[in-house]
């Protein structure tokens, strides 16, 4: 069994996979030694944890549960021969492969953002060195500036992610610039959590952030790198600080394998995570269409455990059964305080897994024991993930 | 006593291990209900832990006996919308389901 690709999906899988079947061989490959999360990374671009709580080492862990830890880049398959092709000219064959590429971006989508100008406004989406360097253009943010970000359309990786980034940028600057302003430009009309989140600019940071919907402003029209402007239909902006979240689709080793549809994400099956373009390889976390299940670190855990269950129970014939998923997702609205929402899914009439429910936070919640709450669940995560 | 193992317990004594460190609850009911309690529990490890162990305040699941675990999950059920995690969870259970996790996730449960 091979693992392409090391983050939550990738690495839970292979875990949960040992734990029901300890006789199976694994090997997870990726094309990083270590991991940079993105859970919590908020919190390192507003200056309230440091850069380097962020990294992690899978390998160690892996090991200790005798599971083989490969550091390379997969730039090929032979589906006939079952066999993956390294960077390094490598090979690593596999009876059965598991796809987590992840997240890549839609370079093309943006007129004038493109990855080098990624360097000059940072999305920080994926985390590492562009998580740093956001966090320094905040922190030399001019007095009284302008923090500006831009959100793109459903779907896309963490959905209120966004908006916790924004609180948390809020919490720091009401602390040492206050007269400064967040913009957030978003593609869309509503967002998750949204009532938690306005509420909270008003309670805490009242002014200082500002929402404009699709509705109102409409789309990014182009971005000039070299007058740092956003222009839109009717405005044209001049951020300090510009954070563009780029339009998205799945990491490119789901196109090296073949796996990616004319929505740029991997169609499966929604009980086995096969991919409906190459039946031999699963594909589970953020690069898959999995229904109404959103994009995060904790559904792709749940992922995960499902699509080991029913690859064990496939070796045996056995048709598996249909998970049931859960989403339960924290962001943080400032230092102490979070909210939460809760979804369940399940397959009901279609062939994907539908909403079941789907319940926010009300302002009966107590917003500092959620904290609580946020942190021990991130524990957990990385706990069971990097087994740290 | 004889005890029917689960298909994926099945997978691995077929893959040649003996599974000994696996607990007696884990056999307590026919393959195919274990199997869908499985399923119906993946998304629980995200708050409880892989082996059901809790982190925090986020209480372990692995110390309940079975009663209790049902008992408490039925209340979560029932209750009118209120500031709890779980209440928002375990309206997607039926009665059938919580009884099938129980199985599987409680301490104690009868074979």
């Amino acid at each position: 069994m091979v693992v392409a690709g090391g983050g939550f999906a990738g690495l839970n899988f292979a875990h949960a996979l040992k734990d029901l079947a300890p006789a199976i061989d694994i090997t997870v490959i990726d094309q990083n030694p270590h991991y940079v999360r993105c859970p919590g990374s908020n919190q390192v671009i507003a200056g309230f944890k440091p850069m380097e709580s962020l990294i992690h080492y899978p390998a160690e862990s892996l090991k200790r549960k005798g599971i083989r830890f490969h550091h390379g880049t997969i730039t090929g398959i032979d589906p006939h021969q079952r066999l993956l092709h390294l960077e390094s000219g490598t090979q690593i064959r596999f009876d059965r492969l598991i796809a987590a590429p992840g997240i890549d971006f839609r370079w093309d989508k943006i007129e004038g953002y493109g990855k080098p100008q990624s360097l000059i406004f940072p999305h920080a989406w994926q985390a590492g060195t562009q998580t740093r360097l956001l966090r320094d253009q905040l922190a030399a943010l001019p007095d009284g500036g302008l923090f500006m970000m831009t959100v793109p359309g459903n779907p896309y990786r963490c959905p209120p992610g966004p908006y916790e980034r924004a609180s948390l940028i809020a919490a720091r600057l009401k602390q040492v610039n206050p007269r400064a302003k967040i913009l957030i430009l978003d593609a869309k009309t509503k967002f998750s959590k949204e009532k938690g989140f306005k509420a909270a600019w008003t309670s805490l940071y009242s002014g200082m952030v500002e929402w404009i919907s699709f509705e109102t402003e409409g789309e990014i029209d182009h971005i000039e790198v070299e007058h740092r402007v956003v222009a839109t239909a009717f405005n044209r902006y001049h951020p300090d600080v510009l954070n563009v979240i780029p339009p998205q689709k799945a990491g490119k080793l789901a196109e090296v394998l073949g796996l990616t549809d004319d929505s740029g994400w991997c169609p499966v099956d929604p009980v086995t995570f096969q991919s409906l373009k190459s039946p031999m390889i699963h594909v589970i976390g953020d690069a898959s269409s999995y229904g109404a299940v959103p994009k995060s670190a904790f559904a792709a855990q749940t992922e995960a455990r499902a699509c080991a269950l029913a690859i064990c129970l496939t070796l045996l014939d056995t048709p598996p059964p249909v998970p049931r998923v859960i989403n339960h997702c924290y962001s943080l609205i400032s230092p102490e305080k979070a909210i939460s929402v809760t979804g369940v899914y399940g397959v009901k009439k279609g062939p994907l897994p539908e909403t079941l429910s789907l319940t926010e936070s009300s302002p009966e919640n107590d917003q500092n024991l959620e904290y609580q709450q946020a942190m021990d669940w991130l524990d957990l995560l990385i706990r069971s993930t990097f087994g740290t | 006593m004889r005890r029917k193992p689960s298909n994926i317990e099945r997978a691995s004594i077929i893959t040649g291990i003996l599974i000994a460190s696996f607990s007696l609850k884990v056999f307590a009911a026919p393959s195919a209900e274990i199997e869908k309690a499985r399923a119906l529990t993946v998304g629980c490890l995200g708050c409880h832990g892989a082996h059901y162990e809790g982190q925090g305040g986020l209480p372990p699941l692995s110390t309940l006996d079975r009663e209790t675990f049902i008992q408490r999950f039925e209340a979560y059920r029932r209750m009118a919308p209120t500031p709890s995690v779980m209440h928002r969870i375990a309206q997607n259970y039926s009665p059938e389901e919580i009884r099938l996790m129980a199985d599987l996730i409680a301490k104690g449960s009868p074979p």
